[in-house]
């Protein structure tokens, strides 16, 4: 399977600290990769490596076939929104997309229109500042300067953070539109993992500066499938009980809750034995693994991610 | 290459600082001329009436009635202080894309990083030479309203000392270039193009001449002669080779260490 970027053993340091060590990313052509971790854990500096922000320590990457370093020309193939988006915020949307747009030698008449309707700001006051924008209206002015030049891939940094779940849904729909309609492939961080997970296609999960798991969508759903949650207040006893009717695959979640991996169809006597047992049933269903719920279980826990 | 000039050739010219800055001193410099002929005629009108009390006090040379061509060429900023105003526009161009992170969204996409230091460098030339011929032209224009302008012999010389006080304060620049966009410090920056635009370094001057003479007791080293701020003070007749020598090789020394920087440290 051919990747339209690929990196090798890419590893940062800072000083004598790994930030990111021999991280190995794959990432198709068409597809949105979506990139898990918590705060620190090292997104934002893989990004900046393959956005050409940072020169990596040690490894190397490359995109459409070429050696970071090589990449020489085809670096305006990938845009880039890292962190926050860098605008002049005395200046209008229209005015800091044409510096770019001057830059990248692509000004010409309704070019920056047709940006500003593919990221829904076309009917924003020509005149009005970015500084007086929404934090969404920013981002999606973020993404339309990635846009500039018509790049073959985007890295967006956390493009969703912080936004209102209607600027969720714009994002995303521009996102899957930019995937559907002009073939861009985007690779995209992310903390909000169910709206990561409507609309990524594969994952990397990075843990502590290390890529710990890379997954397809259809590779998710295979790896997880469907179990039982229990919550009661003696979690000992009924896990227990469960054993005694002859159901051993389960254990205590992170959250506290009892995960029976078997006999799935069987919920009533789970709930039978619990109860006869004297032990107080909260709560039994059976539950879809989410993103969120792998997310959690590959990195031991923790929520945040 | 080119196409990051014009940008930024863009973004000089939207910029309010550059506008703004401009502007104070075109009129500093226009509004002068009329302005100084007018204190000249009441301190004359003054001392005129003091003499009328007071016999024997010697009566107060005349306003030049005309002023050649070539001292205003060979001085475009009229005031050596009016450069700190350029400095200060210089600063705010150098450093506005990173301090509001906007060259992210464009140095990865370059085909070296550097080429934006060599672009801020070329445009930052354009600015300083837009600066020297405004305030020259305000100038003349001032000089027009108040006395004859005279078209005198030196003014090929002095188109010389023009183009030799643009190097210099495009080498001043290459080091703010250098504090801006290099090793971005806006602070070092504003307090390095402070010290220079008000000539406050004199004083260190004068004190390092001290120095020279009491370690080498023959030696007789001004400093000032090879300093590009006291070069850039100079009138008509510059010290030409020393001016050539001191900026090239500040612009030599400075302009590649700008670049070996900027695209070693990751930005952020």
């Amino acid at each position: 399977m051919g990747f339209i970027m690929e990196t090798k053993d890419l590893t940062k340091m800072y000083g004598n600290k790994y930030a990111v060590k021999d991280i190995n990313i794959h990432v198709r052509e068409g597809e949105i990769y979506g990139l898990i971790g918590r705060n620190g854990a090292g997104k934002t500096t893989i990004m900046r490596m393959l956005s050409g922000l940072s020169t990596p320590t040690f490894g190397s990457y490359s995109i459409f076939g070429k050696i970071g370093n090589a990449l020489g020309p085809q670096r305006k193939n990938v845009g880039v929104l890292i962190e926050n988006p860098g605008l002049y915020t005395n200046l209008s949307a229209y005015e800091n997309l044409k510096i770019k747009c001057i830059g990248m030698g692509v000004y010409n008449d309704g070019y920056i229109e047709e940006l500003l309707k593919v990221v829904g700001l076309e009917n924003v006051d020509r005149k009005k500042s970015a500084g007086s924008f929404s934090l969404g209206m920013r981002q999606r002015l973020g993404i339309a300067l990635a846009l500039v030049g018509d790049p073959r891939m985007i890295i967006l940094d956390e493009p969703i953070n912080g936004l209102d779940p209607q600027g969720i849904v714009e994002v995303r729909k521009t996102l899957e539109f930019l995937r559907d309609e002009k073939k861009i492939t985007i690779m995209i961080s992310s903390h909000i993992l169910d709206e990561l997970s409507k609309l990524a296609d594969s994952y990397g999960i990075i843990h502590e500066g290390r890529l710990i798991d890379e997954f397809t969508t259809d590779e998710l759903k295979s790896r997880c499938g469907q179990f039982v949650l229990i919550s009661t207040d003696d979690n000992e006893g009924a896990i227990s009980e469960l054993n005694r009717i002859g159901i051993t695959d389960c254990s205590i979640d992170y959250d506290g809750t009892i995960r029976v991996n078997e006999k799935l169809d069987d919920t009533a006597s789970m709930a039978w034995a619990i109860v006869n047992a004297g032990i107080p049933l909260k709560e039994i269903y059976i539950n879809n693994t989410s993103l969120e719920d792998y997310y959690l279980s590959v990195t031991g826990g923790n929520h945040n991610g | 290459m080119g196409n990051t000039i014009r940008m930024d050739l863009y973004r000089l010219f939207i910029s309010k600082t550059f506008k703004i800055n401009l502007i104070i001193v075109a009129m500093i410099t226009l509004i002068s001329k009329p302005l100084l002929k007018l204190i000249f005629n009441i301190t004359a009108q003054l001392a005129e009436n003091v003499e009328k009390t007071t016999r024997g006090a010697p009566p107060l040379p005349e306003f030049p009635a005309s002023v050649n061509l070539s001292e205003l060429i060979a001085t475009p900023f009229g005031y050596y202080f009016l450069t700190i105003f350029c400095l200060m526009s210089v600063i705010t161009f150098a450093y506005a894309d990173i301090a509001n992170g906007y060259v992210k969204n464009y140095a990865g996409q370059l085909v070296q990083r550097g080429l934006s230091v060599v672009s801020k460098f070329v445009v930052i030339l354009i600015h300083n030479f837009i600066f020297m011929f405004s305030s020259l032209l305000a100038s003349v224009i001032g000089e027009i309203v108040t006395r004859k302008i005279a078209l005198d012999s030196d003014i090929p010389q002095a188109i010389g000392a023009f183009f030799l006080k643009l190097m210099l304060l495009q080498a001043l620049c290459t080091i703010i270039l250098f504090f801006a966009t290099g090793i971005r410090h806006k602070t070092m920056a504003t307090i390095f193009g402070v010290f220079l635009g008000s000539g406050m370094l004199g004083l260190a001057y004068f004190g390092l001449n001290m120095a020279i003479s009491k370690i080498f007791v023959r030696a007789s080293i001004d400093v000032t002669e090879y300093a590009p701020d006291e070069l850039l003070r100079s009138g008509a007749h510059i010290a030409a080779a020393n001016a050539l020598i001191v900026s090239s090789i500040i612009i030599v020394v400075f302009l590649p260490l700008t670049i070996r920087i900027f695209e070693t440290k990751d930005i952020k």
